[in-house]
């Protein structure tokens, strides 16, 4: 690991000897969704944040997260082979961060594909944001590392004056990936050098293969009708004051047979106010069945 | 008379719109000027004041407040077309003449109110009389009744939205099915709003902008309600927003954005399962036998067309892929990413996913189960589509069924049976609708699976059923109430739910019978009418008296809810001397009525039955405690009114009556109500219910009367309110209307004057006295007129003054029934009419009967200030514009009135003053025709009634003719009834005859009976 030093004049941001300067408050910054303990949810984002925490950078791991959490860090793009973002520290000018990572070969994205064409279950995870929890077993059986191994894989640079990297200000970035990569782990791939769209369409690409090479199952029908479409106004004279016949449509208003089920099938909402929802959620059943009682 | 009235959505989106189109007399019509304005304002559009004061007699709530719309209108060069609604009510539809139809723009008076407001008002609306609601507004109350269904299933997610660079918090609804086949009703009028039609809104936008405001503020209603806590944090502010009265989410910059996109991933699996075209189907295919695996297979089936299914394999392979791309794009990533969400909820699906191109999942019958009972109505709930097994409907608690077989108890003394009775019977045990015995049902319980084979068809096994039946079958011998067995034998199985199995119940021996009397009363044995009743019953009211018997010998309440007419009265009558001569009854009768009709029933009673024993519980005089006690002991029949019922409800609570008779019973609608309550306390071995309004369709007070005559027997009230009553009223939800008829039917005997059967029972033309009592009010002001009269009068007879007698004789008569129609006439005060005149009570009563039916009458006063009076005091009652013919209504307008009233929506109120309406009318539309105030000439009355009962006229015609009782009115209807044909001889066309009678003569006539007066 090397580290590239652009200013080493100012010691003021450095953590060991010297007394640990505050960084500038700061508006609008990206504050990460974690408030305490472990970064990232999902089992992908601990993956990325392992490595980060395997370089024993001690008090500096604890500052990171701070800054994360704290706002610290201003913007983050992420492109492939190549994570750039600027983040607050004491100085007035924010400092300049680079993550750099190897991009997979050609050959490798071959057989990544492969394997995970093998099994729908890994398109289908990753379309519904998810990670497959064994996708490191087929790419380790295609003998593609898809996460970086240790701090060799990785290449990181930052502007401020402290010597040891990753720095605090590395650290809080890397956490916010973590973070990007829970909602979106297609994410990963991009840094490796694939867009989700390529992937997508390599992957249906061997799909189609595969199931043309299958004997052919018996033919569907072609769907014929189209959808009616909805009369001008100016075309109404003779139906204007009519409307169908309302009979036919039976409502039923009734409690549902979960509650708040659609907190369980999307999962946490953002905002932390999973209670109140479920709370809001029974309320308004009770509401509309009162409205219909007349209550 | 009826106004049509209308809702439109704006102006904007968030207020919502009504107006109402009136019908105008003819020349009210305003003329065409010579300049127009460049959008003319709607010629026949109801006035904002009009329009407030009606929306504010229902829905007080609604905040409306005046308002202007543009409407496109079908219109020819001057007019705007009527609606089809208006038309019913006798306005032309504008003729070819006029110029062909084209879409012209109106500019329309109204009210507006927020949006939000919309479905309390649309709720609310009432199926009053005298106005008709246009198809718009019936479109936008089923609209109003979906929003309710989705905020009912909770179907709502939190939501943000970019709004001038500003985020704003609201909840996004999630449309189901119904909302296309919702949009494909909508009337094209819905969309008339626009500044011109090229900009008018598919319907789909409109409901949804509908659905989405008002769902919206259903569930901040619903979070007001709640004490949340809104941190300082992003989310807090979120949440402040969604919950709170500003939408606008403190947030700005950087922070906004990335709530923004937070709540973006977060919410995108919502659209996972499917869009408007298609949805992600799982179908859930039982295999032949036991052995065999379960399949879940992955389809795609259009909303549209549920016959449309397209194959995952299909979907592999790219089959369709031109026709799908277009409705469904990218169809296979689609299915892949629902079916990644799906995995999350049934780990089956997960392994399916493991080959290259899942089509299904092979799941065990313990998987087959928990998909049925667990996974499927999770994937429903996340908007995917399920198909399960037909057998399945209604779960697994569907399945087992008991049926109990009630033996009729031997006991030959049936007479003493009530519905607490306990009767024997026999459980039987089904499964999947086949008998099952004790053995086969504890081998399959051993088999301890969810779903098992049962004589080759599939039957799903609820654990905790299985084990109720075991206990069943341990009990196999039992008791239960009369009651509880005739509910369920009444009751449909389907409504049960529970841990308990589905229940039904078959009766045997007489309880069979008793069942089918029930079901059929049509079926009774008729019984013999009384020896002792004074006066014939025409065949169908044998027919009621029987089964009043009938319901009286099982201890059953009954409700006799035959129209107004058709002599509810007699056949109570009957059936209380059938209790004493045949059943030899020796305890009282009571029979609770509105105060307006106490004198009327101890006259009915009098003329029907002379022999019974009648004493009036009313008036200042009436005993109570102690000395009520003694008295009753003399009397075979207690008559009543409401207002005693409560205030003397200990002494009436001493009594243990043999049947309690609540006549107008939906006098007691209102269980809080005192008079309803104490109803209900009352000690009586049977009790009878009578109602000439169409009970059936108000539900609370079906409930009410119900639960007076068999208490407990349609469950609590808020049970009723939400099982029926609500459903059924705001909800318009058949299968509850079909189970409550099941139900209550029973209980209810409805004959309606239009019955085929009935009307050859009845004479074409029925007349009838009503005895109205005077309020403490009228009676003071009516002594105090006799008093002061008589005094006059007599010193006039004294100093031989026989100009000023007559005078003053007259003026006394004049007086008199000024008051005895209402004190308000006599005193010419224009104070507050309600509660203070017992006619004015019963004409409301009676009205509102005839209301209900569709009827129509004609109100004949012989004083055209009542007219004026009533005419004010029906339009407030009924929000109806009676039409109102007197000596100062110009040819013309009487011409339009006639025309009006004859039309077949008309009016259904006619008033008429008798001299002006009393010949020459032809008003056979009228099948009731009412006297408010007498003439002392029969054939002046006779005359008038004849407007009716005309050439022409196909119903029955009947006639009620209102008197006071204990007033001169009485007096002098008996004087007229005693010597009718002397009368007819003496009796000239006017009074003048009464000042030739001598002063003690004229005092008799004049006094009033003290216990005649509240």
């Amino acid at each position: 690991m090397t580290k590239r030093r652009t200013r080493a004049d100012n010691y003021d941001d450095y953590d060991g000897y010297y007394p640990t300067s505050k960084p500038r408050k700061v508006s609008g910054g990206i504050e990460a969704k974690s408030k305490r303990g472990a970064f990232g949810e999902s089992w992908w984002a601990r993956r990325w944040i392992a490595v980060l925490e395997s370089y024993g950078i001690g008090t500096r791991l604890q500052r990171g997260r701070s800054y994360a959490r704290g706002g610290q860090v201003l913007n983050v793009e992420v492109e492939p082979g190549h994570v750039k973002a600027k983040v607050q520290g004491s100085r007035p000018r924010p400092y300049d961060i680079h993550i750099r990572l190897p991009l997979l070969t050609s050959a490798e994205w071959e057989r990544a594909i492969d394997a995970m064409s093998a099994q729908a279950i890994f398109a289908a995870k990753l379309l519904a944001d998810e990670m497959p929890q064994d996708i490191e077993q087929a790419f380790d059986a295609a003998k593609v590392a898809l996460f970086p191994a240790n701090g060799s894989d990785l290449d990181t640079a930052c502007s401020c004056p402290d010597y040891a990297n990753p720095c605090k200000h590395i650290a809080a970035v890397y956490y916010l990936l973590g973070e990007q990569f829970d909602a979106d782990p297609f994410l990963i791939f991009k840094l490796r050098g694939r867009s989700r769209e390529q992937i997508i369409e390599a992957l249906r690409k061997r799909r189609a293969a595969a199931v043309k090479s299958e004997a052919s199952a018996p033919p569907g029908g072609e769907p014929e009708r189209l959808p009616e479409s909805v009369p001008a106004l100016a075309d109404t004279l003779e139906s204007f004051w009519q409307g169908g016949d309302l009979s036919a449509l039976a409502i039923r208003i009734a409690a549902p047979e979960i509650e708040a089920a659609l907190l369980r099938r999307l999962g946490k909402a953002p905002g932390d106010f999973d209670e109140a929802l479920r709370q809001v959620y029974h309320a308004l059943t009770q509401l509309a069945l009162e409205k219909i009682a007349g209550e | 008379m009826s106004n049509i009235f209308h809702g439109i959505v704006g102006p904007g989106t968030r207020r919502f719109f009504v107006w109402a189109e009136r019908i105008v007399e003819p020349g009210e019509m305003p003329q065409k000027r010579g300049r127009q304005a460049r959008t003319p304002l709607h010629p026949f559009a109801a006035p904002t004041d009009w329009l407030v004061g009606w929306v504010a007699s229902f829905s007080p709530a609604t905040r409306a407040t005046a308002a202007e719309a543009t409407l496109w209108l079908p219109s020819t060069p001057n007019a705007p077309q009527p609606s089809p609604e208006l038309q019913a009510e006798g306005v032309a539809s504008p003729d070819e003449s006029d110029g062909k139809l084209a879409f012209k723009a109106w500019k329309i008076p109204g009210v507006a109110f927020d949006l939000t407001e919309a479905l309390d008002f649309l709720l609310a609306l009432p199926s009053q009389t005298g106005v008709t609601p246009g198809s718009d507004i019936a479109f936008w109350r089923k609209a109003a009744l979906y929003a309710l269904e989705l905020a009912a299933a909770q179907s709502v997610l939190p939501s943000l939205d970019r709004q001038d660079g500003q985020l704003i918090g609201l909840w996004k609804v999630e449309h189901t099915a119904h909302f296309g086949e919702l949009a494909a009703l909508m009337p094209p009028l819905c969309r008339a709003a626009v500044d011109s039609p090229e900009a008018a809104l598919p319907p789909a936008r409109l409901l949804d902008g509908f659905v989405q405001v008002v769902v919206d503020g259903l569930t901040r209603e619903a979070a007001r309600r709640l004490t949340l806590r809104a941190p300082a944090t992003p989310g807090g502010k979120w949440l402040k927003a969604l919950t709170g009265d500003q939408r606008g989410v403190a947030l700005q910059g950087i922070q906004a954005d990335r709530l923004f996109t937070d709540w973006q991933t977060w919410a995108k699996p919502a659209q996972v399962a499917g869009n408007a075209a298609f949805k992600i189907t799982f179908r859930l295919d039982a295999p032949g036998d036991e052995d065999q695996p379960w399949h879940l297979q992955y389809l795609l089936q259009a909303r549209d067309d549920p016959s449309l299914i397209v194959r995952a394999d299909q979907i592999w392979r790219g089959e369709n892929s031109a026709y799908l791309q277009e409705r469904f794009d990218q169809p296979q990533e689609r299915l892949l990413t629902g079916l990644g969400y799906a995995a999350r909820l049934f780990p089956p699906i997960e392994d399916s996913l493991r080959g290259v191109a899942p089509t299904q999942a092979l799941l065990r019958s313990g998987e087959a189960y928990l998909f049925l009972r667990e996974v499927a109505p999770l994937l429903q709930g996340s908007g995917f589509n399920v198909l399960l097994p037909r057998w399945w409907a209604g779960g697994a608690r569907s399945a087992l069924s008991a049926r109990a077989k009630v033996k009729a108890p031997k006991t030959a003394a049936k007479s003493l049976l009530t519905l607490d009775t306990l009767v024997n019977y026999e459980w039987e045990v089904m499964l999947g609708g086949q008998p099952i015995s004790r053995q086969e049902f504890e081998a399959l319980a051993a088999l301890k699976q969810p779903l098992v084979m049962l004589r080759g068809q599939w039957v799903a096994l609820d654990e905790r059923q299985m084990e109720a039946t075991l206990k069943f079958f341990q009990r196999s011998h039992d008791q239960i109430r009369l009651q509880d067995a005739l509910q369920m034998a009444l009751d449909d199985p389907a409504a049960q739910n529970g841990d308990q199995p589905v229940v039904s119940i078959e009766l045997t021996g007489w309880l069979k019978s008793l069942l089918e009397s029930l079901r059929q009363p049509n079926k009774l044995d008729l019984l013999p009418p009384p020896d002792s009743l004074h006066g014939q019953l025409r065949p169908y009211q044998v027919r009621g008296f029987s089964w009043l018997a009938f319901m009286r010998r099982f201890g059953l309440g009954a409700c006799l809810a035959d129209d107004m007419g058709l002599g509810k009265t007699v056949q109570t009558i009957s059936l209380l001397l059938h209790a004493r001569d045949d059943l030899k009854v020796k305890t009282p009768a009571l029979i609770v009525c509105p105060t307006s009709v106490v004198g009327n029933w101890r006259r009915e009673l009098n003329r029907f039955a002379p022999d019974l024993k009648v004493m009036a519980h009313h008036g200042s005089e009436r005993e109570t405690g102690k000395a009520f006690s003694k008295q009753i002991k003399k009397h075979q029949v207690v008559v009543t009114s409401y207002p005693l019922l409560a205030r003397d409800l200990e002494t009436l609570l001493d009594v243990e009556w043999s049947t309690v008779i609540l006549d107008e019973a939906q006098n007691i609608k209102n269980a809080a109500t005192k008079q309803a309550q104490a109803a209900q306390a009352l000690h009586a071995a049977s009790r009878i219910a009578l109602t000439g309004t169409p009970v059936e369709n108000r539900l609370s007070e079906l409930w009410s009367i119900l639960n007076f005559l068999n208490p407990g027997y349609l469950g609590s009230e808020t049970q009723f309110r939400r099982t029926y009553a609500g459903p059924i009223e705001r909800g318009s939800d058949e299968q509850a209307a079909k189970r409550l008829r099941h139900r209550t039917g029973p209980f209810i005997l409805r004959r309606v004057k239009t019955d085929k059967s009935i009307i050859a029972d009845l004479p074409e033309k029925l007349e009838m006295k009503v005895y109205c009592n005077l309020t403490t009010e009228q009676g003071t002001l009516y002594e105090a007129v006799v008093k002061d009269s008589l005094d006059s009068i007599q010193q006039a007879e004294d100093e031989g003054d026989h100009m000023s007698r007559r005078g003053l004789v007259l003026s006394m008569l004049l007086k008199l029934k000024q008051i005895c129609n209402h004190p308000a006439q006599f005193l010419k005060d224009d104070s507050a009419l309600d509660g203070r005149s017992g006619k004015l009570a019963r004409l409301k009563e009676m009205l509102e009967e005839v209301y209900a039916e569709g009827d129509r009458a004609l109100v004949f006063t012989q004083f055209a200030e009542m007219g004026t009076l009533l005419q004010a005091y029906l339009r407030d009652s009924f929000y109806d514009e009676p039409l109102w013919l007197h000596g100062a209504t110009r040819t013309k307008d009487r011409e339009a009135m006639i025309q009006r009233f004859q039309a077949m929506h008309g009016p259904t109120v006619f008033l008429l003053s008798i001299k002006a309406g009393g010949v020459g009318l032809n008003l056979t539309r009228a099948n009731h025709v009412f006297h408010f105030d007498r003439w002392w000439n029969p054939a002046v009355e006779n005359q008038a009634t004849d407007r009716a009962f005309r050439i022409g006229q196909t119903r029955n015609v009947q006639v009620h003719k209102f008197i006071c009782a204990g007033t001169l009115e009485e007096k002098i209807d008996e004087m007229i009834e005693s010597k009718k044909k002397l009368a007819e001889s003496i009796v000239g066309a006017d009074e003048s005859w009464l000042t030739e009678l001598s002063t003690s003569d004229l005092r008799t006539l004049v006094t009033l009976r003290a216990a005649e007066v509240d």
